[in-house]
């Protein structure tokens, strides 16, 4: 049967690409190819940089409260779609339903976050700097920006810029993930209908080649990237090189500590969403459970207990609590990394894989993991795995946990689950992430908080979301008058 | 079925609703009496503005960060008898539709407990119970 190939959205227009390559896009709890991606050409990017470089005169000199306007009505038109696209997001990513509309919930926030950027974007000035002359500061748009987005969260990543680029009166270029493109083309049939003025928002489909035209086109003048930390590297380094703004959020390691004192009662749920929600594929899931003193038998007992009731399934069927990996190549790079667990001493207490989900036998599915008795030179205690499986390391007391923590390259996210004060308050002074929870799992900043990270989780200075997006889509210029 | 997420327990939620809106609808022409009727057309818009209710709290409330298993909710506990009687006289079905939001009362009383991590929800629930009690007040009058 054939399959349609997703198009652009170039300058107000459906395009079709030229390309000759595609990419099968899978609905990972069947095997079913859904629709292909084109690996567009660098002209075709470069078609899309010359529309919104054509759309930017024009979009930028739009009053803010005009241009937030549109994004209120794209908002809107998004809630009224709210279920389809968050079936369409489970159908193509495989997390399942509850967790589409968590994140669907979350891109609709940043909308509604960008659009205070007529209060946000206000700049400031002062009078009698000097004797009859005053200061100020105007936060400009910069031009064409573009975002590369992963596939974990194919429907929220490219609000965390898009949004506040354009209600800046930027124009911007979206370049989804080609593994997951559905999110992205129903969301632009949705933006295409309230009628965005043409070349405002535009959307290319592909790879390294697309990319790499958006990067070295002298008409774009930044970029957001949030995928690997090895591309993201590449592409912070060329950006650099190109003179051009860049935010780039990549992977990540990340610890959660549980002390002596924690209320397990309400920790172990939390750990359960944090190490298996969104099967493990989010940026800011748990990775390593660092367990402190004597919590630690008790803790891995109930651990095990609620791991293996986790239902796994088609996340389309309300009820299922963890979908599939969202890729066939995804599903055996966790496999290679249980096996390596396995190889290197760990003591498996909870194997996922060759899991049955009947009705699904081609669904790319691996259940909860646990491993014990894991050491810091175990590749499942130093590298990111994006899957279901829980390393635990028993460790004497905090300082241990904290300079464990300390010596893994990646900062994005680490929580400590406690009840006291004193050790919160130690825990967020010093571990060295950009995300720190307090009894919270997933360390998720909302819309007007920067989505933060630190080490070789993120290269830049201005981070996606808030205060941080606006700054990041603007340039300060200053003003100093004086009148005869 | 045990309802293990947020979106299963809506589920259930909307699919309850659903049953008791189509009771109300039925009971309104199985009865001529004009309070009864009118009783029953109020629960009828009652319902409805519940299941937009509903469908708002799995848009709104369903909070990635904290989408917690639910454990020990059971959609066979609470299984409204919302077929309507044959033969049935006003009281009958005065007592089927007490029947009906006693079960409604109970499955979101105990949902809300369930629910605590996700408090709008469990808020939002409380409050659909107490129009539940409401109703059972207001039915009971009759007898």
């Amino acid at each position: 049967m054939d399959v349609e190939v997703v198009r652009n959205y170039i300058n107000g227009r459906w395009v079709e690409s030229k390309a000759k390559e595609t990419h099968d896009v899978v609905n990972p709890a069947t095997g079913e190819v859904l629709a292909k991606t084109p690996m567009s050409t660098k002209e075709e990017a470069l078609e899309a940089v010359e529309a919104a470089k054509a759309a930017f005169g024009r979009w930028r000199i739009t009053p803010a409260l005009t241009r937030v306007r549109h994004l209120n009505r794209i908002r809107d038109a998004f809630e009224e779609n709210f279920e389809e696209l968050a079936k369409i997001l489970t159908l193509e990513q495989g997390k399942y339903l509850d967790e589409a509309r968590g994140e669907y919930r979350r891109t609709i926030e940043n909308i509604e976050c960008a659009s205070s950027i007529p209060s946000l974007q206000m700049g400031y000035s002062a009078e009698d700097i000097a004797s009859g002359i005053d200061e100020m500061v105007i936060k400009q748009p910069l031009g064409v920006f573009f975002c590369v987005a992963p596939f974990n969260f194919p429907g929220m990543v490219p609000t965390w810029f898009w949004p506040f680029a354009v209600g800046c009166g930027n124009t911007y270029i979206v370049k989804p993930s080609p593994q997951v493109p559905l999110s992205q083309v129903k969301q632009f049939e949705i933006i295409h209908e309230i009628g965005l003025p043409k070349g405002v928002l535009n959307m290319v489909h592909g790879g390294p080649e697309a990319v790499n035209a958006l990067l070295e086109s002298p008409d774009t003048v930044g970029m957001s990237f949030v995928g690997s930390t090895r591309v993201g590297k590449l592409l912070y380094k060329k950006a650099g090189e190109q003179g051009k703004r860049a935010q780039v959020q990549g992977g990540a390691k990340n610890f959660l500590t549980v002390m002596p004192d924690a209320d397990l009662k309400r920790t172990v749920p939390a750990l359960m969403t944090s190490f298996f929600g969104c099967t493990g594929q989010r940026c800011l899931s748990g990775a390593v459970l660092l367990a402190v003193g004597d919590v630690y038998e008790p803790l891995k007992k109930s651990v095990i207990e609620a791991a293996k009731r986790i239902i796994v399934g088609n996340g389309l069927e309300e009820g299922v609590q963890m979908g599939p990996l969202a890729s066939r190549q995804g599903m055996e790079n966790v496999l290679d990394y249980i096996e390596k667990g396995v190889e290197e001493g760990a003591d498996l207490l909870l194997d996922g894989r060759g899991i049955e989900v009947p009705g699904y036998p081609n669904g790319f599915f691996i259940g909860p993991t646990i491993f014990d008795k894991v050491t810091l030179k175990m590749a499942i205690a130093q590298e990111e795995i994006f899957g279901p499986v829980m390393s635990i390391i028993h460790v004497k007391d905090l300082d241990e946990a904290i300079e464990i923590i300390h010596a893994n390259p990646y900062g994005n996210a680490s929580s400590v689950f406690t009840s006291s004060g004193k050790t919160a308050r130690e825990y967020q002074y010093r571990v060295k992430a950009g995300n720190i929870g307090i009894n919270v799992g997933i360390a998720a900043p909302i819309a007007t908080f920067p989505f933060s990270g630190m080490k070789d989780s993120f290269f830049g200075d201005l981070h996606g979301q808030g205060r941080d997006a606006v700054d990041f889509f603007t340039e300060n210029k200053v003003v100093i008058t004086r009148w005869f | 079925m045990e309802l293990g997420t947020l979106g299963a327990v809506l589920k259930f939620a909307l699919d309850i609703e659903n049953r008791a809106c189509s009771f109300y609808e039925l009971a309104c022409s199985a009865t001529t009496n004009p309070n009864l009727v009118a009783q029953f057309e109020e629960l009828v818009q009652r319902g409805q503005k519940r299941i937009e209710t509903l469908m708002r709290i799995r848009r709104e409330h369903t909070t990635e960060m904290i989408l917690e298993p639910i454990t020990g909710l059971n959609s066979d506990t609470y299984n409204p008898i919302t077929a309507i009687p044959e033969g049935g006289d006003e009281g009958t079905l005065q007592l089927v539709a007490v029947a009906i939001e006693t079960e409604l009362r109970d499955f979101y009383t105990a949902a809300a407990n369930k629910i605590g991590f996700l408090s709008e929800v469990a808020y939002s629930f409380e409050q659909l119970a107490d129009e539940n009690s409401e109703a059972i007040q207001h039915l009971s009058r009759g007898f």
